[in-house]
């Protein structure tokens, strides 16, 4: 089990248990999170999970893959370092806390 | 004024008990109650067919949607996404991209991809802003119009062509071939229409109808023109190799092109129509977006909100490739299994008063575009910004929108469409 906290848009916080195996895509649509579209269901394709991590506990996340900085290239105006696709970031054993804010592109 | 609007959504009564598998079903207005009582009672439903089919299993619940799309391994897309049966030579011989699934379905699916991301399509707005002028001042001229036709018809395939590069004067044909193509069900717009004509010559023709093999043509001269010729079009990108230097082959291409103009035709003029009829009937819908500059965030609410209320793809069809167990039902390896997103769209269990109008609804994630899986729409930003951008011009050119007559529906099981929208517009 691990906490994630989304900061939102709006700069409010939501803070959710999350089980390990889940994603920050699919906790975030179970949970109605606003601003996470999730469109392509984790296929890392669309980008509408996009987030950027602020900080981690208890484990590093691995690298992206090269098909997600591909998505984030094409999707996102600047990708930032931290920038990730949320359905790309497994909650496992080792990760305590993680707090990510969030960047939709929901709208056009 | 109050937020919310409360819109009743136009069903009748008696559809409780309507046969959902039934095209003339659909002429008399979705059967919002029928599709309600298998969420409630049933939301795994095995429906019989009567045209020969095998019958297949309905998921009417929004998580249940999602579940299904996000497990293409056993959900598959690879055996047909329509409900009709299909032998495997038909199929094959009529395939697209959207026929397959990953990784088969990934590497196509990016390619195009590459002609149809957010921060693309956002560059093309003025483009699709200019090309409401004519269409738009030509209705409003007209002052009584059929909406759908005069407006929701012509603009989406304009839009589009304008996108990917292909001639204006090319729309109006290719939405008549757009049309019999995908509303082969409703005499309105085919001769052959698929339950009543016998259309067994045309099984092996990209979605069973001459119009295939037309659309087809018309692909690949396209794609001639633009052999060692950038036209810095949307076609032109997707004929250059990507990035790893992998291309297109032509048989992809053309079958692309034909998904293309059969997807983003219709889907969109429904959307447009249903917000024009929901402009029609609801001054305080009109009152507010009209009062909005387009860069107001309450263009962004509504434009979900629009397509959410008018989900014209109502569903698309899987193939279980295993047993699967959902709501104590046992979904067997075989079984055609079809996902209604229009009833996600309107489930209790996840909208706020689904029923309503909400032109600021929170965190909006409809499935209209069939979200949660990876053939999630790809022109679903050219759709959103089509959607939006003919809403805000339309606004600007008139000061009243009034529906004169009854909406006809359109005789069609797959696709929910207004065919007929008689308003009058009062120019501003
Ligand atoms: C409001 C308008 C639209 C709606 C409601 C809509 C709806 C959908 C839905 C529900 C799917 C999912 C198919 C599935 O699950 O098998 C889809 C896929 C698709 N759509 Fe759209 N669509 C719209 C506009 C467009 C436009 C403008 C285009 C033009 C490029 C387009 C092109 C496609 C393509 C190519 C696919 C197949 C994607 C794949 O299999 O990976 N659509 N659309
Ligand atoms: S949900 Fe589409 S990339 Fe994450």
């Amino acid at each position: 089990m691990a906490l994630v906290k989304y900061i939102l848009e709006d700069s409010s916080e939501v803070t959710i248990e999350a089980q390990v195996g889940q994603n920050l895509m699919q906790l975030a649509i179970e949970n109605n999170v606003e601003g996470i579209e999730g469109a392509c269901g984790g296929s890392c394709m669309c980008a509408t999970c996009h987030v950027k991590v602020e900080s981690v506990n208890g484990a590093e996340l691995g690298e992206r893959s090269e098909m997600e900085l591909d998505v984030l290239e094409m999707e996102i105006d600047e990708v930032a370092s931290n920038s990730r696709l949320g359905c790309q970031i497994e909650i496992n054993e080792k990760i305590e806390s993680i707090t990510v804010r969030i960047e939709s592109i929901q709208s056009i | 004024m109050a937020k919310i609007l409360k819109t009743v959504c136009p069903t009748n009564n008696d559809d409780v008990d309507a046969d959902i598998t039934s095209h003339d079903t659909y002429e008399k207005g979705f059967p919002h109650n029928a599709f309600k009582r298998l969420r409630d009672d049933e939301p795994c439903a095995w429906i019989d067919e009567h045209d020969g089919g095998k019958g297949f299993w309905a998921i009417t619940r929004y998580n249940d949607i999602r579940e299904v799309n996000g497990l293409p391994k056993i959900f598959s897309s690879a055996q047909g996404i329509r409900l009709e049966e299909q032998s495997k030579e038909e199929f094959e011989a009529r395939k697209t991209f959207q026929e397959t699934d990953p990784p088969v379905h990934t590497r196509q699916r990016m390619m195009f991809h590459r002609g149809f991301t957010r921060k693309l399509v956002s560059t093309y707005e003025p483009l699709i802003r200019e090309i409401c002028n004519d269409i738009l001042n030509d209705a409003v001229d007209l002052n009584e119009v059929d909406a759908t036709k005069e407006i929701a018809k012509k603009l989406p395939m304009r839009m589009l062509g304008r996108v990917v590069g292909t001639p204006d004067e090319d729309a109006e044909w290719l939405v008549s071939k757009g049309d019999s193509m995908i509303a082969n069900s409703d005499p309105d717009f085919t001769d052959h229409v698929i339950d009543k004509v016998d259309t067994d010559e045309y099984r092996f023709l990209p979605f069973r109808s001459p119009a295939g093999r037309e659309i087809y043509d018309y692909g690949e001269k396209q794609k001639k023109l633009r052999e060692n010729n950038d036209m810095g079009d949307v076609l032109s990108m997707l004929l250059q190799p990507d990035k790893h230097g992998d291309t297109l082959s032509d048989l992809e291409f053309k079958n692309f092109f034909a998904l293309m103009v059969a997807a983003g035709n219709d889907t969109t003029r429904y959307s447009m129509a249903f917000s024009m009829h929901a402009l029609a009937n609801n001054p305080y819908i009109f009152d507010c977006l009209k009062s909005s500059p387009d860069d107001a965030p309450i263009w962004s609410t509504a434009t979900e909100e629009f397509i959410r209320w008018a989900s014209p793809t109502m569903h698309f069809r899987r193939t279980a490739t295993e047993d699967y167990i959902l709501h104590n039902k046992k979904i067997r390896e075989g079984d055609k299994v079809a996902v209604w997103f229009i009833s996600g769209n309107y489930d209790e269990r996840k909208f706020a008063e689904p029923f309503s109008f909400n032109l600021e609804r929170e965190n909006n994630q409809h499935i209209a575009f069939g979200q949660g899986g990876p053939h999630t729409c790809l022109g679903m930003w050219l759709a959103r910004l089509e959607v939006k951008v003919a809403m805000q011009e339309l606004l600007k050119r008139v000061s009243k929108i009034e529906q004169i007559g009854p909406e006809k529906y359109l005789r069609s099981n797959f696709i929910r469409g207004i065919k007929n929208l008689p308003v009058r517009l009062t120019s501003a």
